[in-house]
């Protein structure tokens, strides 16, 4: 038995390390996506001079509505799990984890850090290293396009298929423009692999400029965010809910099911901002900390040790996380929604026009510049 | 004269039709009101009500919460004449009236129920009334309840008279009126 | 051996859910089960370690196709409905063709039976994929965007008669 561990050692531990990764990273998540429907709704508040939710309490403390989360969950275990009875059961029952699953498997391919070495081990902040992580990111948003529409479909009822045509139509058309503003990024970081991307913008432009993606495709940033705003099927792109007109893709469902797409939608936010940290803002660079520590541009430098230097690039991608998740929020709660053809032309006379100019400028520059 | 706006439909110029600097725009007012409000919270009008509540204004129109009126002799004003039952479109009141032993000229309510989760507030009751003995100027605003029969107003919730009214006598049906002189009490 | 157990168990579900498929009279349903087999077809690839070729398959058929597919079915309100059995001279014909494309795709099949392939991890790099692509196969390329060209000339065709009978 012993020599069997043994013969199996790193593949034993591997397997350990990633089940911790997993635990700990998708733990994470669910719990910041859990204050995130706290966040949206403070934010509002704030936004338009309220307090927000502000009374559940637990003896006695309320904590300015930190329990509002918890509330909302125990509200959602007990509330009627119902079915309509023409609805398609099984297609009904699945749905809601075709709406979930793809976003959680998603967090596999963004690196959460470079490294840590542990009990002489190195351990890879990121719970899975593909290759081609890029298209892994738009093979799987692809594919919850199917949450969307099972759900619309299964409930057999008319305003729930309207939302999922819109969806499908919406999240189809936004697709395209996704994945060419991500053709941009692949072109100047020559690799899919997302921790590559992250390596590659720890470099210095002119010796002194990050070299985030934002720097170098500026233009794909402010595509990217629209289309994956659009994506993410919230205002100002929210038609397939459209609270005011038809309730949207999710009207029949109660209870834990319907709780799966408001969870699903807030672990999207999440995933958005990650992504958007990751590929255009350094994901877990901090501008000027290498592995040793800082080295200044002027010449200073400050000796750092392994694990504070780990911990900043981690505090770092949790940082940036934050601010895109609020911006997000502020962004639903700013704008008025697109009209169904106004969304459509945007798409397709709009940002698909301009991502293909950005490829096109994107290949010019790079072989002016010789570095093809 | 009725006043025109002129409503400015002028096109709107490259900038604004590619969104992005209105839409820059739009995010900074609302995120100046969040950072405002998040570290300054005193501008933030919210009122948390059943701590908190604001002065009612004091208009003759208010309508707050029923009472019934009270003769000097604890009795009600009420003379159980099912105005009130019949005017009101919520169908909130019930009435069931009684005669007195020794009065044979006007009844008065048994019971005289109001279900505040059916009432809509709408004053016809009051509009409806004869006698002028049902009015909703008691100040209280009706909140929620945790159990139904919590917001059911029996005659003994509303029978009260308002601080310094003055006492009220005699009712404006004159033969009550004449009966009320004869025992010498107005 | 897990290799070998995947591509099995991947191919048995592909094969399974095609089946199903073409028993399968309503049109959504058969529409999902058409997308499991895209997807077990997917994961063969992996299996088989062509991560690439996996990866395009789910973005393009199961993302892309199969929701243009799905968006065609709910605009057409004939789809939702059931169709009443077909003839039988079509039932003949449908079966003939089967089994033809059935034969033919046996005797490619074992022609590539023979053929060798590597289980190794293949790291497939864009650059790589893109000198191929734009090296090798320009020719190919260019000519499949040209039946793409044709297929939008005659979409906007399409739409544009539409709007002149209005």
């Amino acid at each position: 038995m012993m020599e069997l561990i043994e013969a199996n050692k790193d593949m034993l531990l591997f397997t350990a390390a990633a089940g911790v990764k997993v635990l700990a990273f998708l733990g994470a998540i669910m719990g910041f996506a859990g204050l995130l429907t706290l966040a949206e709704r403070k934010v509002s508040a704030l936004m338009q001079d309220r307090i927000g939710p502000n009374r559940a309490s637990v003896l006695g403390f309320t904590l300015n509505g930190l329990f509002h989360p918890l509330a909302d969950a125990i509200k959602m275990i007990f509330k009627e799990d119902f079915v309509p009875a023409r609805a398609e059961k099984l297609l009904f029952t699945l749905a809601p984890m075709f709406a979930l699953v793809p976003v959680l498997a998603l967090f596999a391919v963004i690196p959460f850090g470079d490294y840590v070495m542990v009990f002489g081990y190195q351990l890879d902040l990121q719970i899975a290293d593909v290759p081609l992580g890029i298209f892994f990111v738009l093979a799987l948003s692809g594919l919850a396009i199917y949450g969307v529409f099972l759900a619309g479909w299964a409930s057999k009822n008319n305003f729930a298929l309207l939302g999922a045509m819109r969806g499908a139509a919406q999240m189809v058309s936004y697709e395209v423009v996704l994945g060419l503003t991500m053709v941009g990024l692949l072109m100047i970081y020559g690799s899919g692999s997302l921790q590559d991307m992250v390596r590659a913008q720890g470099k210095l432009l002119f010796d002194f400029i990050p070299a985030w993606g934002i720097v170098l495709q500026p233009f794909a940033f402010v595509l990217f965010l629209t289309a994956a705003i659009a994506e993410n099927k919230r205002t100002p792109f929210d038609l397939v809910e459209g609270e005011s007109e038809i309730i949207g893709y999710f009207m029949e469902y109660s209870s834990m099911r319907f709780a799966a797409f408001m969870f699903a939608e807030f672990v999207e936010i999440i995933l958005v901002a990650m992504l958007a940290s990751t590929l255009f803002f350094g994901g877990w660079q901090v501008p000027y900390l290498y592995d040793t520590g800082f080295i200044f541009p002027g010449g200073g430098a400050l000796e750092l040790d392994h694990y504070l230097v780990a911990a900043l690039q981690v505090g770092s991608i949790i940082a940036k996380t934050i601010f895109f998740s609020w911006f997000l929020l502020v962004v639903r709660w700013t704008l008025p929604r697109f009209r169904f053809d106004q969304l459509m032309s945007l798409c397709w006379k709009g940002l698909l026009p301009l991502a293909l100019l950005n490829i096109l400028v994107t290949g010019a520059a790079m072989l002016l510049l010789g570095k093809i | 004269m009725i006043s025109v706006k002129k409503v400015d439909n002028r096109t709107l110029n490259f900038l604004e039709r590619i969104y992005i600097w209105e839409i820059a725009r739009g995010i900074a007012v609302t995120s100046r009101h969040f950072f405002i409000n998040l570290f300054n919270p005193k501008k933030i009008m919210t009122v948390q009500y059943p701590e908190e509540k604001l002065a009612l204004p004091a208009s003759a129109l208010l309508r707050t919460r029923h009472r019934l009126k009270v003769r000097a002799d604890g009795s009600p004003k009420c003379v159980a004449c099912f105005m009130c039952q019949t005017a009101c479109p919520a169908f909130c009141i019930k009435i069931e009236s009684a005669e007195y032993p020794d009065n044979s000229v006007e009844k008065y309510p048994a019971v005289f129920d109001i279900d505040l989760s059916r009432c809509v507030m709408c004053g016809m009751c009051v509009e409806a009334c004869p006698e002028d003995a049902i009015s909703m100027d008691t100040g209280e605003i009706p909140g929620a309840a945790v159990t139904r029969s919590a917001l059911l107003l029996t005659k003994e919730d509303l029978l009260r008279n308002l601080p310094g009214e003055p006492s009220v006598l005699g009712a404006a049906n004159a033969l009550a009126n004449e009966y009320l002189r004869s025992r010498g009490e107005e | 051996m897990i290799v070998t157990a995947s591509v099995y168990l991947f191919g048995g579900l592909a094969a399974l859910a095609t089946l199903l498929m073409l028993f399968q009279r309503n049109p959504v349903k058969a529409a999902m089960l058409m997308l499991t087999a895209l997807l077990a077809t997917a994961g063969l690839y992996l299996a088989l370690s062509a991560q690439l070729l996996a990866v395009l398959q789910i973005i393009l058929y199961a993302g892309a196709i199969m929701t243009l597919f799905i968006v065609a079915l709910t605009v057409t309100p004939q789809a939702l409905h059931d169709k009443p059995s077909a003839g039988h001279l079509k039932k003949v014909l449908g079966l003939a063709a089967a089994a033809l494309i059935l034969v033919e795709l046996v005797k490619v099949s074992a022609a590539l039976r023979g053929s060798p392939f590597s289980t190794a991890f293949s790291d497939a790099g864009t650059l790589d994929l893109a000198r191929q692509l734009f090296g090798r196969f320009a020719y190919q390329f260019e000519l499949l965007s040209l039946v793409i060209l044709a297929s939008i000339v005659a979409a906007v065709t399409l739409a544009a008669a539409r709007k002149v009978e209005r």
